[in-house]
């Protein structure tokens, strides 16, 4: 019987910590008495230990909140298999990533209803009758540019197919979606690391008109998370990370983040920055994701300004994740985040694109 | 040698159901002023017996020469000056396994360090951080001054301005860390962070907010009785081993 790592109960008051650290990493073999992980609530900070030997598998990532009584790993026992139903799970996750594209083509269309700032930002328009046909419309893809004052979040379907299109099923009439309910994650993050490979940023873009600033490495981060999670085939080279000034309607769409045109978004920033340099703007979208909004926050609780003419120093940044529970499960969307944290903590995988 | 006996009348609530069958015994070490990193091993040793089942549950009662410990979930120090300030004080910023932020410790504070097997006390986490700060807010009271706890930052408050602060590191359910009471420290030092992470707090003491001088033997017997209420326990003096100066 695997020896279950959970959430101790600290007491009233605290409903859980946050798996601040995972001493012993995944498959690694403990004793019983080494440290596995470590919790921490408020100004409270504890060391779980292993009660037996063997492997050491991590549930939850590092950086992630947990409730009390919360599984966050196991140690297995010779012999020993992971839990039937995680077991289960996760040989759902690989079949998915073999051959499931549709199941990465989330049915996230419409759900891009609700800003990070908690502003409706409609249903889908009603298509309009072109020859007695109804328009097909899909989410929008690629970069694209204000319209009229708000954003253009879909698209007409064309015949003309583009590399890695694929269907989207009952798009013959975008459904009105319903409204989300949007959950929020937060996870604090040290930016020691994550500032020191500023000058490293600045080198690579040394040709560049840019600034390099800790929220670029965020963003960078972000898009490398998205990536390493979301096959790219679905969605052609785009994974819909989007942009929006927190005064006004422009989203920005960028395409492969993570990568070479990662520049294109920064770029991008600061073209919108040079315009207005009091304007700020927010990370908010990762559709490909199915989260509708993810605000990162910076310590004292600004909003992540991204190209701001003033730098933004800190020590440690908060990232708030807003996401819709319909649309993506708990444990993706804190995999997700902690993975961004991941990054964040050791960006110097960051460097390597 | 120093022997004096806490009541054992308890007034804490705990969660969990007490019973009168057994006692909690702490054993109390008068440290004097302590280089930090001195008693962070004493500690460390300390917790190690006890998780292990040996040794005492024992409260360490020091003031220390200035300096800045940082906590485990953040550790960059928060300060509202260059480091090279920092540095040309003579004020050393050491990180601790303890949880919460930056907090800084000097002379004419009062720092009480706890090494407790919460298991063998029945008592939960959450709840020993609680009595720690209610031990404050007895001492406080003995000098006509009302503290208090708030909903969303730990510690001790006068008011909104905070005396009192507490971190802990638990292991097998051993505590170490515990709480630092401002009676009458260098103020200015506290200026050059920001305290537990907060930006706009302001830091007071005892002898501030009594507007008068305070005798740390005095708080240092204050603090010790009403640990022992609080928590239900008898404390024991002991004398510091090797240590001359050893305080009855």
């Amino acid at each position: 019987m695997p020896s279950t790592l959970t959430v101790p109960r600290l007491g009233k008051g605290s409903p859980g910590g946050l798996i601040a650290e995972w001493y012993a990493p995944e498959g690694a073999t403990v004793e019983p008495g080494d440290r596995v992980f470590r919790l921490e609530s408020g100004f409270i900070s504890i060391d779980i230990e292993a009660e037996s030997k063997g492997i050491v598998r991590h549930v939850v990532p590092a950086g992630i909140p947990q409730f009390e009584g919360e599984t966050v790993g196991y140690v297995l026992g010779q012999g020993e298999r992971m839990p039937a139903d995680l077991a289960a799970s996760e040989a759902d996750v690989a079949a998915g990533e073999e051959d499931d594209e549709d199941s990465i083509a989330v049915s996230f269309i419409g759900t891009a209803t609700v800003g990070a700032f908690g502003e409706d930002l409609g249903v889908p328009p009603v298509p309009k009758v072109a020859g007695g046909e109804p328009v097909q419309l899909r989410p929008r893809r690629h970069l694209f540019e204000p319209e009229e004052g708000k954003p253009r979040l879909w698209e007409q379907v064309t015949d003309e197919k583009e590399p890695g299109d694929e269907p989207i099923p009952n798009s013959a009439v975008v459904p009105a979606p319903a409204r989300p309910r949007p959950l929020v994650m937060r996870v604090a993050v040290p930016m020691t690391e994550a500032a020191r490979i500023r000058e490293q940023l600045a080198i690579e873009w040394k040709d560049e008109p840019l600034q390099v600033r800790d929220e670029a490495t965020i963003v960078r981060a972000v898009g490398h998370a998205l990536q390493e999670r979301i096959p790219l085939k679905p969605y052609g080279e785009s994974v819909g990370l989007s942009l929006l000034t927190t005064d006004g309607p422009e989203w920005y769409n960028v395409d492969r983040p993570g990568k070479g045109p990662f520049k294109g978004v920064v770029r991008s920033l600061s073209n919108v920055v040079d315009e207005d340099p009091a304007r700020p703007v927010t990370v908010v979208s990762y559709r490909a994701f199915g989260i509708d909004s993810a605000e990162p926050r910076l310590a004292d609780g600004a909003a992540m300004v991204l190209g701001m003419a003033q730098p933004v120093i800190t020590t440690a940044a908060t990232l708030t994740l807003v996401y819709d529970p319909e649309q993506v499960d708990d444990h993706l969307a804190a995999a997700f985040l902690g993975r961004v944290r991941e990054l964040l903590v050791q960006p110097y995988a960051l460097l390597a694109e | 040698m120093a022997m004096a006996t806490g009541t054992a009348t308890g007034t804490m609530e705990t969660e969990d159901t007490v019973s009168n069958d057994w006692q909690r015994n702490i054993s109390v070490y008068r440290l004097g002023l302590s280089n930090y990193k001195d008693t962070h091993r004493l500690q460390t040793r300390l917790q190690d017996q006890r998780r292990n089942g040996g040794g005492d549950d024992t409260l360490l009662i020091t003031e220390h020469k200035p300096v800045f410990t940082l906590g485990r979930g953040n550790p960059e120090p928060d300060l509202r000056v260059g480091r090279s300030v920092v540095a040309n004080q003579g004020i050393e910023i050491i990180p601790t396994e303890r949880g919460g932020n930056i907090t800084y410790h000097g002379p004419g504070q009062l720092v009480a360090y706890t090494i407790v097997d919460l298991k063998a006390w029945e008592c939960s986490v959450t709840d020993f951080v609680s009595g720690l700060e209610e031990t404050v807010i007895h001492v406080l009271a003995d000098w006509g001054i009302r503290g208090d706890r708030k909903d969303q930052a730990r510690g001790v408050w006068v008011e909104d301005r905070k005396v009192a602060s507490v971190g802990l590191y638990v292991r097998r359910w051993v505590t170490m860390h515990g709480i630092a009471l401002n009676v009458d420290p260098d103020m200015s030092h506290f200026d050059l962070i920001n305290p537990c992470g907060l930006k706009d707090v302001e830091m007071t003491s005892l002898s501030r907010e009594a507007s008068k001088g305070v005798a740390m033997a005095e708080v240092v017997e204050s603090f010790v009785d009403h640990f022992a209420t609080v928590f239900d326990a008898e404390a024991t003096y002991q004398q510091v081993p090797g240590k001359a100066a050893a305080r009855t």
